[in-house]
């Protein structure tokens, strides 16, 4: 199994800087759609199965920080790409349920089943000084709040089951009116009665994609992410993670090999490990991901070993911020992985949906077993 | 006022099934297609060859299993921004309006996602501003209840006040850490700045529909576009002349709202053929059982006018009720009925060519088809809807049209292929696309930010 993913930097950030070949783009022109397909095609075209758009919808500090919606982007990423799994970020704390579950499985449908979910929540509500909204009260505990959030959304993207369309022309019946469900829900936050008006995604259920910044959103990650990228600084950080998180997850009744786990690395190319090791002492260490410092045989086989160790499943990779190094990792890491083992684009294949990719099965529809034959 | 020449403008609403309920069921239509972004790129591609300003996707916040008879294109579909930077992917010139609601968005959201859209789309980004019709929407949102009109209306004027002040404070060139809003109102608390660099277009291109008053006051304080629902040119100039008076109130010309009524072209090469198909459609249609008189029901989401001869006896003012729906109307009936009857007896013989005393005559289910379809309604061969639209343009009914077709791809294809090139050749319609974005198509400039206009008026 193989999993690689790349976040989507903000504007500035190391791969719009590379795809300027080190001319920055204004920031007014920075998320131009040209820009856009070639910063997607190029994760596309080295294989990678998830690009992850993060979000936090707020201006922070004198400096410029601006992004797009990760929703109108991925769509517009999907419609330029083929392969490649989009993965959008939200806050609970600043959608409905209904509208959420809408977007994605929108793009679920746009991307031909493409499409992840990173549900989030921030507990110290950065961002609620946008969403200042009159007589709303904020969750007492956003990570209640957003477990709730969650339930809502999956129940709604069950609503339609799969074969609710009739769409027969002859006798007029578009839907069969017994295979579309309300969801009734009526909880501590949110009380929605469905159904969705939009069909079942492609996937059925998009899988759920968790970055951690700390542990201390381990026990979410363990009962609701299918992938989960954990914050660790070096491997006997990622191994404890793994290993906790695979332990949680086992008391919550799921499957050996759930979630499935990323290790984040940044990568260091060069020709000889001396250089490498060089460029990587320009810059501070990052205390959430690991430096992968070596010529592209080393790296790989690093990468190769981890997932052969059951280290991990995948890699999530934060380009480094040194101009010319995603283009060594696409160009010549990728290669040297798919030759070597396991891991890579060869091995992922193309499976048509993004959980086929990660080895997740399509879940049955929660009411499929309940369908009784109707007429009328 | 400036004497250039007024050019018509011409949307298209897209509904996967056809606008016509029963559209999908020509044996040419797609009736899946709602869900294929491959086929909605298809069909925006051919309105932009066609020179349309934009291309119009609707929504609703809930659904029914009972629109499958009467709007089965409202039942289910994509999410609109999704769809609209799909879209935007597959084209390069053509507008997009996207349709959000306040009344279940926050403005910090409808201010990023209208922003992305139009920085991915190069300046073609347009929010529709409706405020819910469908009151079980509230039941998908956590509320007890759907909020009175004027409740709705309070928090929507100051939610588009919102997002066009987010817009003028996003990052620039000029202020690249944005300038923070710090809106303290009577709905929202909102700090900003926003996180989405300052749009191409400034503003996104605004619409708006409504015929209450307090709708006419926020589509000519903040519309660039009208979207309206007459179904002739007496009442359709009223509603023109109406906003257009308002918002010059609100100091603006005549030339910076295009209003734009809703309009079903049913074309085809000759007159006989556009018939064919009109009847077509219609045939399709059941009929609904009669009810006791008092009991009809109107509108509403799952709902629909109904379609019988209790309906329509309500309509005519003569109880038709007891008649074979095929049977031939009589003559005397033009006589007997009521103003509004007489009006849909006219407009179905305008339609389907028949009359009351021809070889060819009116039945009462023509009567009950025309009755229950929405707003304008064209047949005929392509001079003839040219000659409708031009009518209608000239008589300053409209500035131009938001094209509704019956039937997909088929409807759009026969207006872009049979009508627009007449347009073109009366010198109605564009050539070729005025410039890159939506406000160039438009004819309208860079928008003032909203302080500066702020201080205009009070002056």
């Amino acid at each position: 199994m193989s999993s690689t993913s790349v976040s989507l930097p903000r504007a500035g950030g190391p791969l719009l800087a590379y795809l300027h070949r080190g001319a920055e783009p204004s920031i007014e022109t920075a998320f131009a759609g040209s820009l856009l397909t070639s910063l997607a095609l190029e994760v596309e075209r080295a294989g990678f199965d998830l690009l992850v758009l993060d979000d936090e919808p707020r201006v922070e500090g004198a400096a410029p920080r601006v992004r797009l919606d990760p929703f109108t982007a991925a769509s517009f990423i999907a419609t330029r790409t083929r392969h490649l799994g989009l993965a959008v970020t939200a806050d609970a704390a600043y959608y409905e349920p209904f509208n959420l579950a809408r977007l994605t499985a929108s793009l679920d449908h746009i991307t031909h089943g493409r499409a992840a979910l990173n549900l989030v929540h921030d507990p110290a509500r950065a961002a609620a000084v946008n969403f200042g909204v009159r007589d709303r009260a904020a969750p007492a505990d956003p990570g209640r709040h957003a477990r709730e959030f969650l339930h809502v959304v999956r129940a709604l993207w069950d609503s339609w089951e799969d074969d609710a369309f009739l769409r027969d022309k002859a006798s007029g019946r578009f839907v069969d009116g017994a295979k579309i469900h309300a969801i009734a829900h009526r909880g501590e936050h949110f009380q929605v009665q469905g159904p969705l008006n939009v069909a079942r995604p492609p996937q059925g259920q998009l899988p759920l994609v968790h970055v951690e910044r700390s542990p201390a959103s381990r026990p979410w990650a363990a009962a609701e992410a299918d992938v989960v990228v954990v914050a660790a600084g070096d491997e006997g950080g990622v191994r404890e993670a793994g290993q906790a998180l695979r332990a949680l997850a086992v008391r919550e009744g799921r499957a050996a090999n759930s979630p499935r786990v990323l290790a984040p690395i940044v990568p260091w190319v060069a020709d000889t490990p001396d250089e490498a090791r060089r460029l990587r002492a320009r810059v501070a260490a990052r205390p959430d991901a690991v430096a992968a410092i070596g010529t592209p045989d080393e790296i790989a086989a690093t990468l190769q070993a981890w997932v052969a160790r059951g280290l991990a499943d995948g890699f999530a990779v934060l380009p480094a911020p040194e101009a010319g190094q995603w283009p060594r990792f696409a160009e010549q890491v990728v290669p040297a992985l798919a030759r070597c083992g396991p891991i890579g684009p060869a091995a992922a294949g193309f499976a048509p949906t993004l959980r086929g990719r990660l080895g997740l099965a399509r879940p049955a529809n929660r009411h499929a077993s309940l369908a009784q034959p109707v007429n009328g | 006022m400036s004497q250039a020449i007024r050019r018509l403008h011409l949307g298209l609403m897209f509904w996967a099934t056809g606008t016509h309920a029963a559209g999908w069921r020509l044996p040419d239509a797609r009736e899946d297609a709602a869900f294929d972004i491959e086929f909605l790129q298809h069909v925006t591609q051919v309105a932009e060859r066609a020179r349309f300003d934009f291309l119009f996707l609707g929504d609703r916040l809930a659904t029914d299993p009972r629109l499958q008879r009467t709007n089965p294109a409202q039942m289910s579909r994509l999410e609109p921004f999704t769809t609209a930077a799909s879209l935007a992917a597959a084209t390069s010139r053509i507008g997009i309006v996207v349709t959000a609601n306040p009344t279940y968005y926050d403005p910090y959201s409808v201010a990023r996602l209208m922003g992305s859209l139009d920085h991915v789309s190069a300046g073609r980004a347009s929010w529709n501003i409706v405020t819910g019709a469908d009151d079980i929407a509230a039941a998908n949102f956590s509320r007890t209840e759907h909020w009175e009109t004027g409740k709705r209306y309070d928090w929507a004027d100051e939610f588009v006040d919102v997002v066009k002040a987010l817009w003028d404070g996003a990052p620039s060139v000029e202020a690249p850490a944005g300038v923070p809003l710090d809106h303290d109102g009577r709905h929202f608390r909102i700090a900003g700045p926003l996180d989405v660099p300052r749009l191409p277009q400034r503003h996104a291109v605004i619409l708006h529909a409504g015929t209450s008053d307090r709708s006419r006051e926020l589509g000519a304080r903040e519309a660039d576009v009208i979207f309206a629902g007459q179904p002739d040119i007496p009442s359709a100039q009223a509603y023109y002349a109406d906003i257009k008076q308002r918002a010059a109130r609100y100091g603006r010309g005549e030339d910076e709202i295009a209003i734009l009524p809703g309009l079903t072209p049913i074309v085809a090469p000759t007159t006989e053929e556009a018939v064919a198909i009109y009847d077509r459609l219609n045939a399709f249609l059941p009929l609904d059982p009669e009810e006791a008189a008092g009991e009809v029901r109107k509108g509403g989401l799952g709902r629909g006018r109904r379609r019988n001869l209790s309906a329509l006896s309500e309509t005519l003012g003569v109880d038709v009720r007891g008649n074979d729906p095929g049977a031939v109307v009589e003559p005397a009936l033009y006589g007997q009925a009521s103003e509004a009857g007489r009006r849909l007896i006219d407009e179905t013989a305008r339609r389907t060519r028949r009359s009351l005393t021809g070889a060819a005559r009116i039945s009462y289910r023509d009567l009950i088809d025309t009755a229950g379809a929405m707003g304008a309604i064209v047949v005929g061969n392509p001079e003839e809807v040219a000659d409708f639209i031009q009518a209608w343009f000239d008589q300053r009914a409209a500035d131009g049209f938001n094209i509704f077709p019956a039937y997909v791809p088929g409807a759009v294809e026969a207006f872009a292929e049979l009508v627009v090139p007449v347009l073109q050749r009366r010198g109605l319609f564009r050539l070729d696309y005025e410039g890159p974005t939506f406000r160039d198509h438009l004819g309208l400039g860079l928008p003032g930010s909203r302080r500066d206009r702020d201080q205009l008026v009070r002056l």
